[in-house]
C-alpha cells in the first residue's frame, strides 16, 4: 500500500497522532506533525512511498510547533529525533524543508555502515552516474534534469551511499531539493514534472522540492553499480565541456566530499578506491544548458 | 522503589545479561534501539552482543543501526587515542603529569567501561599551580580557547573547577582542563592534593588516572550532582561496569572504597551509587557495605523524594521511559545542581543571566544555530 492509497483523513489522523510509518527512501520512518505544511508536502510529493508494517522503524522523527512565547510570536517549528532536538527551530513556514533537511541529517549521522558521499546519483542501462559537488555547483538541478526527461533512475539528489561490502550505490530516493533559479529552470525544462510551492527565505535562500519518478521510488531496493564519476562545475559564462579527470584528483575531491570518510578509516578509502577503479572520470563545466547535458551523459552510458 | 518491567526498559535487560535479547520480537528490537540511542548505549549493546556470540541473534533490521554506532565507536577509540598522545607530549615540556578523567581514563586504564563508550570531549586533571603553564603549553601546541563570553570566561576561571574548554585548531577535539573534580564554589569541597596523591600511570604512555576507588567517585560526583541527564544512564552503567570490575581485580576493594569516600567526604555521593547501581544493574555489592552506606542516608524525607527524582532523571531520556513528572524531576535536578554548585547569591545572579540570555536568543534568533 502506498502512501497516495490513504484517504487524507487516514492520512492527517495518522500524522497527528505519530503513526504515520513509511518507507522514506532507503529507511523506515515513523512520522508525527500536525503542521499543515507537512501533510500537503507529503501529499504532493510522497504519493508513491510504500507505507510500512513492520514493528520495527529506522527513524523516530516529528516536526512540531515550538512552544513557548513562540506559539504565538512568529511561530516556529521544531525536527524532533528519537525524543531529541538537534537543531534550532526554524520559522514555521520551513517545516517542510526542515523535514527534509532533518531526514538528511539522519543519514549522515547514523549510517555509517556505508559511505555517505555528498553527490547526486542517478543510473540509466545499469549504470549509476555520481556527481559529487557543493553547493551551487548545480548537482541538484542535473539530477532533475536527467530523471524528470531523460529516463534515469533517481538514486539520491544529495546523498551517494557506497556499501563498502559489495561496492555497490545504495538507493535512497527522495524528493529532489531545488534552489532560487533552477526552480524556474527545471519547471521549464520539465514541465511534466510536479514541484512543491516555493518556501521563500530559507537559510538556503527559496527552496522548492520536485517529486522523485514513480519508477525510482519503486526499485528502492535495487542497488546500482558505480560507473562514471561526474564534477559539475556550473558557470553561465562558459561553454559547455566534458573533461577527462584523472583518477588521483578525482580521489582527493571524493574524500574531501565524504561525510563520514574519517570515521571509516581505511574501509572508506578502500570504498572510494574500488568506486573509481569501476569509474571513468570527468569534470563538467556548463552553462546551464540542460538540453546539451541530458544528451551528453545519455551518449556516456549509451554510446 | 518501583519495579521496572522488562517491557519497558529492554535496554536496561540487555546491558544486564545480553543472551535476553534473544527472546525479543521485532517490536522489543524498535524499543531497544531507540533507548539505546537516546542513552548514547547503542555501541555498548554491540559490544555485548560481540563478546556473548549474539550477533547472529540480532535481526538484520536492528544490526545495521549497531554496526554504525560501532563504527562511530571505533572511530572515537583511535582518535581519542592519537589525541592522549599529543596531550601528553605537549605536557611532558612543562613536567605536568597529566592525568585522564571519565570517558579517555576508562580507555587508557583499559577498563571495562571504555567498551562502547562515545565521548565528545577529553577531560584532563591538572594540579592547580601547573595549571598555567599546562594551558601555555596547550597553546603552544596548536589548542586554543572556543569563543566565549566575558561572563561565561568569569564563570569558568573564578567559580568553577576548570579553565574554558579548548579546542586543537588541526583535529577540532575539545579539551577539559579541571584543576579540581568538583567547582569551587560549590557546597561539597574537595582537597585536590588528595586527589594527586592517589593518581596511577595508566596503560597508555605520559597519562596518569585516578586511582580506582577515585574514578567511581569522581564519576559518581559528576553523575549524581550534575544537572544535565541526556547521558545519565550511560553514566550509570558505566558505574556499574567499574564496580564490578574493580571489586574483582582491587584487593579490598569495597574497604578501600569506603575509607576513600570518608576520607574525601562524598558520604553521600557514595549512597546514592551503591543504592541506584543495584537498583538498575544489580551491581553485585556486598550487603555489609550496604549497610556501612546507611550512614551516608539523607535525612529520611529528603531519602524519599530524592529516590522519586532519581528514578525519573537516571532513564534514559526518551519518550517510553518517561512518566507525567519526569520533566519536573529533570527541572528541579537541574536547579538542585546549581544549588550545590554555587552559594545562593551568585546562583541567583547566574541563574538571572541565563534566563535573559536564553529568552533573549529564543526571540531573537531565526536561524539554525547547526
Amino acid at each position: 500500500m502506498k502512501l497516495s492509497d490513504l484517504d487524507q483523513s487516514e492520512l492527517s489522523g495518522r500524522l497527528k497522532r505519530g503513526g504515520l510509518g513509511f518507507q522514506a527512501g532507503r529507511f523506515s520512518i515513523q512520522l508525527k506533525s500536525s503542521v499543515p505544511s507537512i501533510f500537503r508536502g507529503l501529499l504532493e510529493l510522497y504519493g508513491d512511498y510504500p507505507l510500512t508494517t513492520s514493528p520495527f522503524t529506522d527513524f523516530h522523527v516529528s516536526v512540531a510547533r515550538a512552544k513557548g512565547a513562540r506559539r504565538w510570536y512568529r511561530p516556529q517549528a521544531v525536527f524532533g529525533f528519537n525524543g531529541a532536538f538537534p537543531f534550532a527551530p526554524l520559522p514555521l513556514e520551513h517545516a517542510f524543508p526542515l523535514m527534509e533537511w532533518g531526514l538528511n541529517w539522519c543519514v549522515t549521522n547514523h549510517c555509517h555502515q556505508y559511505l555517505v558521499v555528498h553527490a547526486a546519483v542517478v543510473e540509466k542501462s545499469g549504470r549509476a552516474l555520481i556527481l559529487p559537488g557543493l553547493p551551487g555547483s548545480g548537482k541538484s538541478t542535473l539530477c532533475a534534469a536527467l530523471t524528470g526527461t531523460g529516463g534515469w533512475r533517481l538514486l539520491s539528489d544529495e546523498l551517494t551511499m557506497i556499501d563498502p561490502v559489495s561496492k555497490a550505490i545504495i538507493p535512497n530516493p527522495r524528493p529532489i531539493s531545488l534552489k532560487n533559479d533552477s526552480i524556474s529552470l527545471i519547471q521549464r525544462f520539465a514541465p511534466d514534472g510536479i514541484v512543491s510551492d516555493p518556501v521563500r527565505d530559507t537559510i538556503k535562500g527559496t527552496v522548492a522540492h520536485v517529486r522523485p519518478p514513480a519508477s525510482s521510488v519503486d526499485q528502492i531496493s535495487k542497488p546500482a553499480p558505480p560507473s562514471l564519476v561526474v564534477f559539475p562545475k556550473y558557470d553561465p559564462t562558459a561553454t559547455s565541456e566534458l573533461r577527462p579527470l584523472a583518477k588521483g584528483r578525482a580521489f582527493l575531491r571524493l574524500t574531501d566530499q565524504s561525510f563520514n570518510y574519517s570515521i571509516l578509516g581505511k574501509t572508506g578509502f578502500q570504498t572510494i578506491a574500488a568506486t573509481l577503479d569501476a569509474s571513468d572520470c570527468y569534470e563538467y563545466f556548463y552553462d546551464g544548458d540542460l538540453r546539451h547535458a541530458v544528451t551528453l551523459f545519455d551518449s556516456l552510458v549509451d554510446p | 522503589m518501583a519495579n521496572l518491567s522488562g517491557e519497558r526498559l529492554p535496554l536496561r535487560d540487555a546491558l544486564l545479561d545480553p543472551t535476553r535479547i534473544r527472546v525479543l520480537d521485532l517490536a522489543g528490537w524498535n524499543l531497544l534501539i531507540q533507548q539505546a540511542r537516546a542513552a548514547g548505549l547503542l555501541a555498548r549493546i554491540h559490544v555485548l552482543c560481540q563478546e556473548h556470540s549474539l550477533i547472529d541473534a540480532v535481526p538484520a533490521e536492528a544490526l545495521w543501526h549497531l554496526k554504525s554506532a560501532d563504527q562511530v565507536y571505533q572511530a572515537h577509540s583511535r582518535d581519542v587515542r592519537t589525541e592522549i598522545g599529543h596531550i601528553a607530549s605537549a605536557l611532558k615540556m612543562a613536567k605536568v603529569k597529566p592525568v585522564l578523567l571519565k570517558g579517555a581514563a576508562y580507555l587508557a586504564a583499559g577498563d571495562r567501561a571504555a567498551k562502547g563508550r562515545l565521548f565528545s570531549d577529553v577531560d584532563l586533571f591538572v594540579p592547580k599551580p601547573k595549571i598555567d603553564v599546562a594551558e601555555q603549553m596547550l597553546r603552544w601546541n596548536g589548542w586554543r580557547s572556543k569563543k566565549i563570553d566575558e561572563y561565561d570566561e568569569r564563570y569558568y576561571r573564578e567559580w568553577m573547577h576548570e579553565i574554558p574548554p579548548m579546542i586543537h585548531g588541526a583535529r577540532g577535539m575539545t579539551l577539559d582542563v579541571h584543576h579540581n573534580l568538583l567547582p569551587l564554589t560549590g557546597r561539597l569541597r574537595l582537597n585536590a592534593d588528595l586527589i594527586e596523591q592517589e593518581i596511577v600511570a595508566s596503560e597508555l604512555p605520559g597519562v596518569w588516572t585516578l586511582s580506582p576507588a577515585d574514578r567511581v567517585l569522581h564519576s559518581a560526583a559528576h553523575l549524581f550532582m550534575g544537572g544535565e541527564f541526556e547521558n545519565a544512564f550511560r553514566d550509570l552503567s558505566d558505574l556499574d561496569l567499574l564496580l564490578r570490575e574493580f571489586s574483582e581485580s582491587v584487593p579490598r576493594f569495597w574497604d578501600v572504597l569506603f575509607r576513600r569516600t570518608e576520607r574525601l567526604g562524598l558520604g553521600q555521593i557514595l549512597f546514592f551509587t551503591q543504592r541506584y547501581t543495584a537498583h538498575f544493574f544489580h551491581t553485585p555489592i556486598p550487603d555489609e557495605f550496604t549497610e556501612q552506606c546507611e550512614r551516608f542516608v539523607p535525612r529520611k524525607r529528603a531519602s524519599v523524594i530524592m529516590d522519586q527524582l532519581f528514578r525519573r532523571v537516571l532513564l534514559p531520556m526518551h519518550e517510553s521511559c518517561d512518566d507525567r513528572f519526569s520533566p519536573l524531576a529533570r527541572t528541579l535536578m537541574y536547579v538542585r545542581s546549581h544549588w550545590l554548585r554555587m552559594p545562593p547569591l551568585l546562583l541567583a545572579r547566574h541563574l538571572l543571566h541565563k534566563s535573559l540570555s536564553g529568552w533573549r536568543k529564543s526571540l531573537t534568533d531565526d536561524e539554525p544555530a547547526g
